[in-house]
């Protein structure tokens, strides 16, 4: 039986490597996707430094929806990449819309939970700059988990610690450490 | 007031609800239990802000890794793109002033004697076609410096071009051109100038559409010649806007500049100074031809790979080994 959809075996070759953690998948997916996401985003006032931006967080979008086994092959891989694009565009249009003229209004996002929502930029970046300060091995103990979600096995494999119960002990006590920088730094900011 | 529950959220549910493997119902048990209980509600929300400021430091880390590999893979094709833009514009210029010469001596010029079948001349021997010494062109009236006519077309040396062998290799060329001697002082060419052809890229995530754009430039013959200089092109991208500069002029001979860098060799024995200068993100290219070339040759232009970082730039039967400076050579030439 033919293929109802001939484009689909590369694609999914391009999902199996990006499931496979081959960042190289991503580049090619770039050099393909360059040309319309630019011109989408030129076309509606941004500049090309923009469009490159966009189009990388469409890119990193995708690897997390594939590494988190959530991405679902149901459309043409340049298809989901321009309409996730166009979505991190139009978002990033209203939020700078709002900036400007002090509008309050949420563009709606349809991929992140309520509890998600709640959690803003701000804090985040607070966590994020926690996580650079907490240092080696607890940054990559932490992303490893929370980012590649990986299990405890296979970080104690590429971490060269002893076993899965290593890890989760190691991890529990990094993730105390950052919990308490974080406590501080906003703490500090109130 | 409600009561809290007495049990809580296992901190493992935790923190797999905050990285969204539960399932539907084990979802909804979590947040049915914390509406109704604040710790376990403060709990989530803590897990979830710690799993949103990782995941950030995450992304940041790929997009990072992601713009390096592809710095990584565009720069070798920027540079070749660049080398090919300049010696397309070097025979733009030549083949420009290669019709200007015939419109003022009525005559089309003959090409060069190659330095290696040329004997190196005092500057009272180099003449022009009517007889005269040589001089200036496109109002400058400075003589030629002696030590600057070897290369100059003389009365008594015709035009020679030696066939290329059909079979020879590119390294084979590269190393026979190596072996041939050190590099001379640099020489200027035809009665005394240089046909020089600079090409302005500041590089972008965009440089097919910037090819484009300045092959258009070139095809549309955007160059004008004003008061004896060829001055440059703007090329707009009707799409992107984005605009590449191209200055392409004669100089005369006093007006080289004072340090030209690496010297390159025609596969004939020509020397051609090279110059790269590096000014923020912007990279200029310029080769120094030391004679002109025409539109056939133009046409023919291309530039192929010898093996390495040197590249066979080709002009009609001519070839340049042009040799692609590192970017800290390169900033060390431009200074």
């Amino acid at each position: 039986m033919a293929d109802p959809l001939p484009f689909a075996s590369r694609d999914a070759a391009l999902i199996d490597r990006i499931g496979k953690g081959e960042e190289d998948a991503l580049v090619e997916l770039y050099r393909e996707n360059r040309r319309p996401v630019e011109a989408l985003v030129t076309r509606s006032g941004g500049r090309k430094e923009d469009a490159d931006d966009v189009l990388q967080e469409a890119l990193v979008a995708l690897w997390e929806s594939v590494r988190s086994g959530r991405f679902r092959l149901s459309a043409r891989l340049g298809t989901y990449i321009y309409a996730t694009a166009r979505n991190i565009w139009l978002r990033r249009r209203v939020r700078m819309r709002r900036e400007t003229t002090g509008e309050v209004a949420d563009p709606p996002d349809g991929e992140a939970s309520p509890l998600e929502l709640a959690i803003g930029e701000e804090e985040a970046s607070i966590v994020r700059e926690a996580l650079e300060a907490l240092g080696e091995p607890c940054r990559t103990i932490l992303l490893l988990y929370y980012w590649e979600e990986e299990s405890m096995e296979t970080i104690a494999s590429r971490l060269g610690m002893a076993n899965a119960d290593t890890v989760k002990s190691r991890k529990y006590q990094c993730k105390k450490a950052l919990e308490a920088r974080v406590k501080r730094r906003i703490d500090r900011n109130d | 007031m409600t009561e809290e529950p007495a049990e809580h959220i296992d901190e493992d549910v935790l923190e797999r609800y905050a990285l969204g493997a539960l399932n539907d119902e084990e979802r909804h048990a979590v947040e049915s239990h914390a509406s109704a209980c604040p710790r376990c509600m403060e709990a989530l929300r803590r897990e979830a802000l710690i799993a949103a400021g990782v995941r950030l430091a995450g992304r940041a880390d790929l997009k990072a890794s992601l713009r390096r590999r592809i710095d990584a893979q565009e720069r070798p094709a920027r540079r070749w793109r660049m080398l090919a833009a300049a010696a397309v514009a070097c025979a733009v210029t030549g083949g420009t002033l290669y019709y200007a010469w015939i419109g003022r001596w009525g005559h089309p010029v003959t090409p060069p004697p190659p330095i290696a079948q040329s004997e190196a001349l005092p500057a009272d021997k180099v003449v022009r076609d009517d007889g005269s010494s040589a001089g200036g062109l496109a109002g400058s009236n400075a003589p030629a410096p002696a030590a600057q006519s070897a290369v100059g077309r003389t009365a008594a040396h015709p035009p020679a071009h030696s066939p290329e062998g059909a079979a020879s290799t590119a390294r084979e060329e590269l190393k026979s051109l190596e072996t041939a001697g050190p590099a001379t002082p640099s020489r200027v060419g035809e009665e005394g100038y240089w046909s020089e052809g600079i090409v302005e890229e500041t590089p972008t995530h965009n440089d097919a559409l910037q090819e484009s754009g300045a092959a258009r430039a070139l095809s549309a013959g955007a160059f004008k010649k004003e008061a004896g200089e060829l001055k440059g092109a703007a090329a707009k991208d009707a799409m992107t806007g984005e605009r590449q500069q191209f200055h392409l002029r004669q100089k005369p001979a006093s007006a080289l500049p004072p340090v030209v860098g690496e010297k390159q060799r025609l596969a004939q024995g020509t020397l051609v100074p090279a110059r790269v200068d590096q000014r923020g993100t912007t990279t200029t290219m310029t080769l120094y031809l030391d004679t002109l070339v025409d539109e056939t040759q133009l046409r023919d232009a291309s530039v192929r790979q010898a093996g390495g970082d040197t590249v066979i730039v080709e002009l009609g039967k001519r070839k340049i080994l042009y040799r692609i400076p590192t970017a800290a050579g390169a900033g060390q030439q431009g200074k």
